[in-house]
């Protein structure tokens, strides 16, 4: 057992290598590359013994360079590798479908799998330095995936996820840093007695912390690659970025705050005793409203959208934020704050169904329109009567209605976020639990837009091929999708209580509070519910104006003016340059290339001018003045030694050229005078130093 | 524990010597001329190794060769510690391999035989700097390895190649002149030049202060140190490839070498810190890495970019020096076999692509990937290794030089080194994405020589091996190293 996480780890990352050797043979590839897949994620369901009862360590010491390789599995830890090998697993049998007339396939298959070596590294890694290497791993293998087309598009989308990947690594290795000079390691348990016995920063290396983890996860406002990357990859990879890689920021961020900076036990601090740090709750406070943000706007640009796969990666920001929200909560309540880990982490199990099911659904139908527009693809419900129930089932499922799996783990975190109301009072978190209703709200209004977009209307002639015969995984993937989501939705207290609530062993939660709120917690209760039916009557609401007014056409930049009627109440579009990435992130490179410019132009050239050029030209004016020196000199010896010659013929010489001039300056008697010169300073030269060296 | 080796003076003096044999054997047959170049090379890295188990044991391999001048107490003398040990091994590994590569790449070239006598001859001269036992000797070497360097330099003898070698004369006669008034002044402070006396100049002075300036004038004009550094983007890309990656790759290293040797030996650093004058050398290091990174994003000629990024790289070589923390000591060790490694790496690929495509321009290169897949393998992996991508060996340097800045509670240079990493991304990473994946049609297969080929495969596989790998002996070395020079000699 000890060590079954390094094998999970490595033995996708090593048979990477052996699917890109078997690039001749397509079905042994696909075949190998599943179960490599599903041996990773049979050696981790074989750690299940481990939940609820402790962790196991595991160490591989590197004696040369006196670092270690470090594997913890908690039972957080195996809930995440679990669920990343399980949803992986899906997505490779569902490519089999979707690659199947793709480019570069073994290079896709690949990276794939190398790219779950990555994932399951980062969230079985026993310390930061670990989580670091699968971390970056994870990072570069996976921008292979998203570039894979290869067009413009996906090169651009590239771009900008491999450097904000780069930059949110840096970061965390800064965090990492800070914590290996203070600590002297990184280890991932709890550590708040040795944080505060060493004098360390708390807020600088939370702040670290979560800027480098939330560029992953999606966070408002370092969100921008994710809109981008996740609709340009091909559709197993999108539903892996959105429904599992994303989920790992999140991951790190929940180390980090409700793990890491907790204590084992009482920690005393002045009168009263602590378990969790007070940096940590007030970074919990701040990702509370992070959450916020990040839901909220997550939810309205989806709904701006008419591209299906980006409607799903807005939707993944928004679903991010309740995430982010119930971990904030978490932090911010502290020994109580049992309620937003388990919120948290039973919406990441979730979001990686629904999400990951709903990319590939909609993979499902590009594989034949190769076109996933909303104003084009229409009516596909007559040509795919069995994906429109599975898109019906896995879309109730993020608005989070009754009977599916959204609505638990959604009750959950509207929990977290009224309990951290009210126990602080904080008039602000009021405010935050009705944006958090309005956002739920609108995730049923884009996904209503994006059902009626698709699904619903006449079908397009050229897709309404009645003869289109569908490959079997793309069928069945997407019902397994569905049915999961029904199961958890209809029985949410099998996972809740089979492996959610025991994943709380470990962290520094206070028992009472896990005893009175979370052990017999009833999800299907007339206030939950009432809150659920809240929502939909606001929704009832919204959509029928929001449609009227033009609300859902913000962004759509007078394309839409020929395609449909304009209502008489419009709202105005926003303008383009509204956006984070034109207000912040573009101006930055921008002054960032100019700064390198400016260095270039002034540090670089300037110095090479002044030190070279000016330096050399400096040099030159000097040796001409000493040149017209030595003239000035020889003149003085030929006027001295030959004074017959310049009686004779000195007119002469004047009105001569100068070779003429010159040759009787060095005439052999001139030369004479010269040397007895030079002889004379060797002398006085030799003199002086013997006198001065031996005194 | 001294011991008295021949085997200092045989890997200086045997490349030098076999010169004469190379230029000799030319005339006869360019077959017997390349065998024995590589042999040559081959036997001193051997030599070299052979040093490693006795140093490695805490000995100090001496020899004293004769008395350059009588009396005055300069003498021509050898010696090995652990510091010149890790450089000679890394000079006379990347030499060997450079050597090899070149016996392809310059297959049609001109005037090869007077290339690979001077090859040697450099090889030679540089190891001479590394063992030399006191810093008349290490002079010697210094210029005379600056200045047949100039002939490598030049060797295209195109006009931009004769500007460039122009600039580089000149400005290393004025390095190699301020060298030559720090020897002066410190043999006028402290009666000896010898690397074994321990701490050379105890006492701060003006006199001391210059003589800190001159050294650091010296050995920083060869480091590429801001604002001495405008040779170096000039004289490198002009080069043919194996010598550029010896240029950028190892004689640069030369200069961080003396840097070592003045900080240690010359003065201690107790003194530079009471005084501050190693905050000189800090600020200096700073400006040099950004200035390093920065300016190779504004370049898209491939091997002035690879240039620039030479200077960023030697930045954190003085950087680590300057925290004067033993972590950032290993750190900055570590990181002149990590550049060396991976510079080498990356000029020998910039070589084989223009050699086979003819293309410099970074932008224009779409679609080589698939045209020469080893090759920009191996590019790949040097280029994250300089971004300092785990596991590979970039990232180890980095780690140890931002904990070292820690230790001197420099917060913000683990703030520049990794701002410096950002850059290296953005300008690395674009070469790889444009060569990979920048053209969809599948190109032929056009995959340089074999012969070229190796070497730069070594140099890739030893950003892994030497990297996060139970196989870093580097590492340790680097570690012995930087505890020796902490507590100042052996």
């Amino acid at each position: 057992m000890y060590h079954l996480p390094l094998v999970a780890t490595l033995l996708p990352m090593f048979g990477a290598f052996l699917i890109a050797a078997l690039r001749k043979r397509p079905l042994t590839r696909d075949i190998v590359a599943t179960l490599l897949v599903a041996s990773s994620l049979g050696v981790l369901i074989s750690l299940y013994p481990l939940l609820g009862s402790g962790a196991l360590h595991s160490s591989y010491p590197i004696p040369t360079i006196g670092l270690a390789l470090n594997f913890r599995v908690d039972g957080a830890g195996f809930v995440f590798a679990v669920l990343i090998g399980f949803v992986w697993l899906l997505a490779t049998v569902f490519c089999r479908a979707y690659m199947a007339h793709a480019h570069a396939q073994t290079r896709f298959y690949s990276l794939l799998v190398f790219t779950l070596g990555g994932c399951i590294g980062v969230v079985t890694a026993g310390d930061f330095l670990t989580l670091f290497v699968f971390f970056e791993l994870m990072t570069f293998s996976s921008y292979v995936l998203v570039v894979h087309e290869q067009d413009p598009e996906s090169m651009k989308a590239g771009d900008l996820f491999i450097r904000l990947g780069v930059a949110g690594g840096l970061v965390l290795l800064f965090a990492i840093i800070l914590m290996q000079y203070h600590l002297g390691h990184t280890d991932i348990r709890p550590l708040l007695p040795e944080i505060a016995a060493s004098g360390m920063n708390q807020f600088l290396v939370i702040a670290l912390f979560v800027i480098g983890f939330g560029v992953k996860a999606g966070m408002v406002p370092l969100h921008i690659w994710l809109p981008r990357a996740h609709p340009v990859a091909p559709a197993p990879a999108s539903a892996l970025l959105s429904g599992i890689m994303i989920k790992v920021g999140a991951y790190g961020i929940l180390r980090v705050l409700i793990e890491v900076f907790s204590a084992p036990g009482p920690v005393d601090s002045g009168s009263e005793h602590v378990f969790f740090s007070t940096a940590a709750s007030s970074s919990g406070y701040v990702l509370i409203w992070m959450g916020v943000l990040t839901m909220f706007f997550g939810a309205f640009l989806a709904l701006q959208q008419t591209m299906a796969k980006k409607t799903l990666a807005y939707s993944s920001v928004s679903q991010m934020g309740y995430i982010l929200l119930a971990i904030g909560s978490a932090a911010f309540l502290g020994t109580d704050g049992a309620m937003g880990f388990v919120g948290a982490l039973y919406h990441i199990i979730n979001h990686a169904f629904f999400k990951a099911g709903l990319f590939i659904m909609v993979g499902a139908i590009y594989i034949h329109t190769h076109e996933l527009d909303i104003d084009r693809v229409r009516g596909m419900a007559r040509v795919f009567p069995l994906l429109t129930v599975t898109f019906v089932v896995a879309a109730a499922g993020i608005a989070g209605v009754p009977g599916f799996n959204g609505y638990a783990s959604k009750t959950l975190v509207h929990h977290a976020i009224e309990k951290a109301y009210h126990y602080s009072h904080l008039p602000s978190l009021f405010w935050a639990e009705k944006i958090f209703v309005l956002t739920s709200a609108l995730t049923i209004c884009y996904f209503i837009k994006l059902f009626r977009g698709l699904f619903l209307g006449p079908t397009s002639a050229a897709f309404a091929n009645k003869g289109y015969k569908q490959h079997i995984s793309a069928r069945i993937i997407p019902v397994v999708f569905a049915a999961i989501v029904l199961l958890i939705g209809l029985f949410p207290q099998v996972l809740y209580q089979g492996l959610v609530t025991p994943a709380m062993a470990g962290f520094a939660f206070d028992p009472y509070n896990i005893g009175t709120y979370i052990t017999g917690l009833e999800f299907f209760v007339w206030p939950d519910i009432r809150a659920m039916l809240i929502v939909f009557a606001l929704t009832a609401v919204i959509y029928p104006v929001g449609n009227y007014i033009g609300l859902f056409e913000l962004l759509r930049h007078g394309r839409l003016a020929q395609v449909k009627k304009v209502s008489t109440v419009r709202l105005p579009e926003l303008p383009a340059w509204l956006s984070v990435e034109a207000l912040v992130y573009q101006p930055l490179a921008h002054a960032g290339f100019r700064i390198c410019t400016y260095m270039h132009t002034y540090l670089d050239a300037g110095v090479n001018y002044t030190l070279f050029t000016g330096i050399a030209s400096l040099f030159h004016r000097l040796i001409r003045s000493v040149g017209s020196l030595e003239k000035l000199l020889l003149g003085l010896y030929e006027g001295g030694s030959d004074i017959p010659g310049k009686l004779s013929g000195a007119s002469e010489d004047r009105s001569h050229s100068g070779a003429v001039h010159r040759s009787s300056l060095w005439s052999n008697r001139n030369i004479n005078t010269a040397a007895l010169l030079v002889a004379f300073l060797i002398t006085l030269f030799l003199v002086v130093f013997f006198v001065f060296q031996h005194p | 524990m001294r011991t008295t080796s021949l085997l200092p003076v045989f890997v200086t003096l045997f490349p030098m010597l076999m010169t004469i044999g190379v230029a000799y054997v030319a005339r006869e047959s360019t077959r017997l001329r390349d065998h024995l170049v590589v042999l040559t090379t081959v036997v001193t890295f051997v030599a070299a190794a052979a040093m490693y188990p006795a140093v490695i044991r805490g000995e100090l391999l001496v020899f004293e060769l004769f008395e350059i001048l009588p009396g005055l107490g300069f003498v021509g003398s050898f010696r090995v510690d652990l510091l010149s040990l890790c450089l000679v091994l890394i000079s006379s590994f990347v030499w060997m391999l450079a050597t090899i590569y070149s016996l392809s790449y310059m297959k049609h070239g001109h005037s090869q035989n007077r290339y690979y006598s001077t090859l040697t001859l450099t090889l030679g001269s540089c190891i001479g700097i590394f063992t030399a036992g006191d810093f008349f000797t290490l002079f010697i070497f210094f210029e005379l390895m600056s200045v047949i360097a100039y002939v490598l330099v030049v060797h295209e003898e195109t006009a931009e190649a004769l500007k460039a070698g122009y600039k580089y004369i000149i400005v290393t006669i004025i390095g190699g002149l301020s060298l030559l008034l720090g020897v002066i002044n410190t043999y006028e402070i402290s009666g000896s030049l010898s690397l074994d006396a321990g701490t050379l100049i105890t006492e701060p002075s003006g006199l001391a202060l210059a003589t800190f300036i001159a050294f650091l004038v010296g050995f920083g004009m060869k480091a590429g140190m801001f604002p001495l550094h405008v040779w170096l983007p000039d004289a490198h890309p002009v080069a043919p490839a194996p010598a550029s990656a010896l240029l950028s790759g190892i004689m640069l290293k030369t200069g961080a070498y003396g840097l070592f040797r003045v900080v240690f030996t010359v003065f201690s650093p107790e003194l530079l810190i009471e005084t501050g004058w190693i905050h000189i050398m800090a600020v200096l290091g700073i400006i040099t890495i950004i200035l390093g990174s920065a300016v190779a994003l504004t370049q898209f000629e491939l091997k002035r970019r690879l240039a620039y990024s030479s200077i960023g790289q030697m930045g954190y070589v003085l950087l680590g020096l300057s925290v004067l923390r033993e972590t950032a000591i290993v750190g900055a060790i570590f990181h002149i076999f990590s550049h060396a490694f991976m510079k080498s790496c990356l000029f020998l690929c910039a070589g084989a692509i223009i050699h086979k495509t003819g293309e410099r321009d970074v932008r224009k290169m779409a679609g080589f990937g698939t045209k020469m897949p080893y090759t920009f393998a191996a590019f790949s992996v040097a280029a994250l290794a300089m971004i300092g991508i785990p596991p590979l060996n970039g990232f180890l340097s980095k780690w140890n030089l931002a904990l070292g800045a820690l230790d001197g509670e420099h917060v913000a240079y683990v703030g520049v080194l990794l701002l410096s990493s950002l850059l290296n991304g953005l300008y690395y990473l674009p070469i790889i994405i444009i060569a990979f994946f920048g053209d969809t049609h599948e190109m032929k297969r056009d995959e340089t020589s074999k012969l070229m080929l190796w070497p730069i495969l070594i140099l890739a596989a030893a950003c892994f091996v030497f990297g996060v790998s139970p196989l870093n002996i580097l590492y340790q070395l680097s570690q012995f190293t930087a505890a020796m020079l902490m507590n100042g000699g052996l």
